[in-house]
């Protein structure tokens, strides 16, 4: 008995020295919403080069539990991490106005284009991802160009979106209701629920229901419907109101934690982060995520910056939004 | 004598109180902490959350899922139980293991692998058999109630094997099976059934993940939109009162009942056949819920992964998070029971205070919990440490499977043998001592059960450690479900059935150690293994 209180004893003494690096000068935590398999080599990398470690805590779908922004909202007595990589902008505006990130103008930032980055240095966008149509090609021939085709009525019932509470979704439901307005926007959901959409778990979920067919076509993120094809499903995707409403793009944001334990390794990373390379490898990723950019190369398979018309809705806007946004749709949506 | 036990009374509580406040109370008065300091707002946000008809609902189809999961869970659990423990069975033990599987995968990777089952496009439709919409209330009962039925089969399991082999017999003698099994079986398998009822309800009252992929609103969609969409945490933690109050109603309810949440039945028969008769009707109904319950879901796991390769992938990038989950596990189940077994059985009859606040710290949601814990422990200094490294996911499943570890310590009373205790009290042997030589070794099989119940409901916790898991510490449960809505689908069931595997592999070698015979020889003062 003796010997095996020694053995706990012993195991949990270990795992608590265990990476006590947690706070020294050469180490810079990172909490980051982008997904694990495109996020990690890129933290390797920065590690390789520098011979800075990178400690990474990674998000679970994009806040779909309490996330890395309750995190850092709880933690502001004394935050752990030094560096916030968002894979979205409106929460990162939202932890911005509450005080928990610090101004840093990184030197890498100058030739982001000004409406992707905050005009304070909170924080900077870069690598965004456009919200796009999915469609089953062995369902449609003639694929839908805009958002309203969720409305007609041949597709009654046959079309799915992500619940728009959470993540991506919820983002672009908060631009629709800042560029309609409070009434059209929530006439537009409320048509969407009348026409029978599938409003589901997540932007995975609809890419995998249009993919195996219980779905013809839904709205989800380029990452989402690029995968889908590199796996060989039978799906095609397209950019959406590139006649009128326009798509909207949602750039990943870095931004520095206000009294972060390693400012200093934090600059450097979000310097690294906002450097050409990382960009450019993101955008060669199967994540397709578009450079921002303009001295980036774009591969073929990704559209180019300039070549999309994009939402006349700034980011500010936009977050300013999200909370009435999530409490009309939550009335109408979850009951 | 009765200073004595006064003095191990005080010891243990002095130790045991401090404990309980620091890892199941004070995370839950954190979190409720801006509530309390401001009465007049919560008391007008309560006003506004109880006049919502849509909340209203909301409860009340949670309630209706947890009561639709609770009963048929515990209608298969005993079904199964009674044919799995019925005489003329062979390798008994192993049937208990294989249909347990289920419980050793998280709900939302079964409910996927149902989706690839049931789902419109999914493997029985391409066989041409008519399915129902998997995407509704019943759908959700179906995936939750096939996750937990092991609860209430394993609890029944239990029971059965505690009956006295006589008074079995004598039923037989007098009476038909069926009058035996409505006025014998069922009022002496009742302490197990309402426990497995009372655990399956408050799982599935609590359950988020489950409902949100089968699309069905629940009342845990309000408490996560609260926390992510509004960032309104105050709302967020107000909406979890009503888990509180209901599971402490039942709670309340069982312990009226007397020995509903403990049974005080002798140590029986120990695997003497005390269940219903093994026949073909039995062995059909079997064979075709393992087939349901089982083989269906595993199939769809094994269609998504492909090729072996995938296997191998998942294993490379998710030994590191698989390693943790085991290390979490082993740890916090072991640390519970060192916690709570002393306290339930050297100090038997005041069970409540370890109740209460465990229960307390289970009820309020897992998000709820977490952000408790991080108001508590990242402070600098001694527990900012903790908090930063691996000893802070300890502390928060400590925590919360406490009421776990209490319930499996009382559920083993029982199998104390109670004249080996009396002669050893005769013979002068001190509490501590009879604790250590007489009392552990005789419960090391029902502990070594608890032990691994505690493992696996600490393997599946996601909702708490979401928040507090530190960089580099993260369980397989939480990589899972990152990679559920972005990550490939065949790497999830790849980790997953990874997970189940080395999760089979730990409990077989635990099976393996407790399975050996030992003697205690009072000269040499230890056991040795004496044979299998």
């Amino acid at each position: 008995m003796k010997q095996f209180l020694y053995l706990i004893t012993a195991v949990i003494l270990a795992t608590t020295f265990v990476g006590c690096e947690g706070a020294s000068p050469n180490t810079v935590v990172v909490y980051t919403a982008l997904d694990e398999i495109y996020s990690k080599p890129i933290l390797d990398a920065f590690t390789q080069e520098t011979g800075i470690a990178v400690q990474a805590v990674y998000d679970t779908e994009a806040a779909k539990t309490t996330g890395l922004v309750t995190r850092l909202i709880n933690e502001t007595n004394r935050p752990r991490c030094d560096v916030f990589w968002n894979n979205e902008v409106a929460q990162t505006i939202l932890l911005k106005d509450r005080g928990i990130l610090e101004a840093y103008a990184p030197v890498a930032a100058q030739d982001i284009p000004a409406p992707y980055k905050d005009g304070e240095n909170f924080w900077t966008g870069f690598a965004a991802r456009a919200r796009v149509l999915i469609y089953n090609t062995d369902q449609i021939e003639d694929p839908p160009t805009s958002i309203h085709d969720f409305l007609r009525p041949e597709y009654r019932g046959k079309c799915a979106v992500a619940l728009p509470l959470f993540g991506t979704t919820a983002t672009h439901a908060a631009a629709l209701f800042s560029h309609w307005g409070d009434a059209k926007a929530l006439d537009f959901f409320r048509a969407l629920k009348e026409n029978e959409v599938a409003f589901v778990a997540g932007n995975g979920v609809v890419r995998d229901a249009v993919a195996r067919g219980e779905y013809a076509f839904g709205l989800t993120d380029t990452d989402d419907a690029n995968g889908a094809m590199e796996d060989g499903l039978p799906t095609k995707w397209l950019l959406p109101d590139q006649d009128a409403l326009g798509t909207l793009l949602i750039p990943n944001t870095v931004a520095l934690v206000k009294g972060s334990p390693n400012p200093t390794g934090g600059q450097q990373l979000i310097e690294y982060l906002l450097s050409p390379a990382v960009e450019s490898r993101l955008a060669q990723s199967r994540s397709i995520q578009i450079p921002l950019n303009p001295k980036v190369e774009v591969p073929e398979n990704v559209p180019s910056i300039t070549a999309i018309r994009r939402m006349p809705t700034t980011f500010e806007e936009m977050a300013a939004h999200m909370e009435s946004t999530a409490r009309q749709l939550r009335e109408l949506l979850v009951k | 004598m009765s200073s004595g036990r006064a003095g191990y009374t005080g010891y243990i509580y002095g130790l045991a109180i401090p404990l309980l406040l620091a890892l199941c109370v004070a995370p839950v008065i954190a979190a409720f902490l801006p509530l309390i300091l401001s009465p007049g707002e919560s008391l007008r946000l309560s006003g506004e959350l109880l006049t919502s008809p849509r909340l209203w609902g909301l409860w009340t189809r949670s309630c209706g899922i947890a009561l639709g999961t609770a009963l048929t869970a515990t209608a298969l659990g005993l079904a199964i139980g009674t044919c799995l423990n019925g005489p003329g069975l062979k390798r008994r033990r192993w049937l208990y293991a294989t249909f347990a599987v289920p419980f050793l995968l998280p709900p939302h990777v079964l409910a996927v692998a149902w989706i690839d089952v049931l789902g419109q496009q999914g493997l029985l439709e391409s066989w041409g058999i008519p399915t129902f919409s998997l995407y509704s209330t019943t759908g959700v009962i179906w995936v939750q109630c096939l996750t937990w039925y092991p609860i209430p089969m394993l609890l029944v399991v239990y029971r059965l094997q505690q009956i006295d082999p006589h008074l079995w017999e004598s039923a037989q003698i007098l009476s038909e099976p069926g009058p035996i099994f409505r006025r014998i079986t069922l009022p002496l398998l009742y302490p197990a059934l309402s426990t497995g009822f009372l655990a399956v309800f408050i799982f599935s009252l609590l359950s988020f993940s489950v409902p949100s992929l089968l699309q069905v609103p629940v009342f845990t969609v309000e408490i996560y939109s609260s926390f992510n969409s509004l960032l309104d945490q105050r709302q967020a933690v107000l909406l979890s009162a009503p888990m509180l109050l209901t599971g402490g109603f039942l709670a309340c309810i069982a312990l009226r009942r007397g020995h509903a949440l403990l049974p005080t039945l002798p140590r029986g028969n120990q695997g003497m056949a005390a269940g219903t008769h093994y026949n073909r009707w039995s062995a059909c109904f079997l064979a075709l819920f393992f087939g349901i319950a089982v083989v269906l879901p595993t199939l769809a796991m094994l269609y998504r992964i492909g090729a072996p390769h995938v296997l191998l992938s998942a294993w490379r990038t998710g030994a590191g998070e698989i390693g943790t989950s085991v290390l979490l596990g082993g740890l916090g189940a072991t640390l519970l029971l060192v916690l709570v077994l002393p306290m339930t059985l050297l100090v038997p009859s005041r069970p409540a205070p370890l109740l209460w606040t465990s229960l307390l710290a289970y009820l309020v949601s897992g998000p709820v919990f977490g952000i408790g814990l991080i108001q508590v422990w990242n402070h600098a200094g001694p527990t900012g440490y903790l908090y930063d490294r691996f000893p802070i996911l300890l502390i928060a499943v400590l925590g919360r499977y406490a009421l776990f570890a209490w319930l499996g310590c009382h559920l083993v009373a029982p199998w104390l043998p109670p004249d080996t205790l009396s002669a050893a009290r005769n013979l002068g042997s001190g509490k501590v001592r009879t604790f250590l030589t007489i009392t552990l070794p005789a419960l090391r099989k029902p502990l070594a059960g608890v032990w691994a119940c505690l493992f696996l409901l600490i393997l599946g916790e996601l909702e708490c450690i979401v928040l507090v898991a530190p960089p580099g510490w993260v369980p397989v449960s939480l990589r899972i479900f990152t990679l559920m809505h972005y990550g490939p689908t065949s790497m999830v069931s790849a980790l997953a059935l990874l997970q189940t595997i080395v999760t089979a592999l730990v409990l077989y070698g635990l099976a393996a150690c407790i399975g050996r015979n030992k003697v205690y020889t009072p000269d040499k003062s230890r056991y040795h293994t004496v044979g299998r």
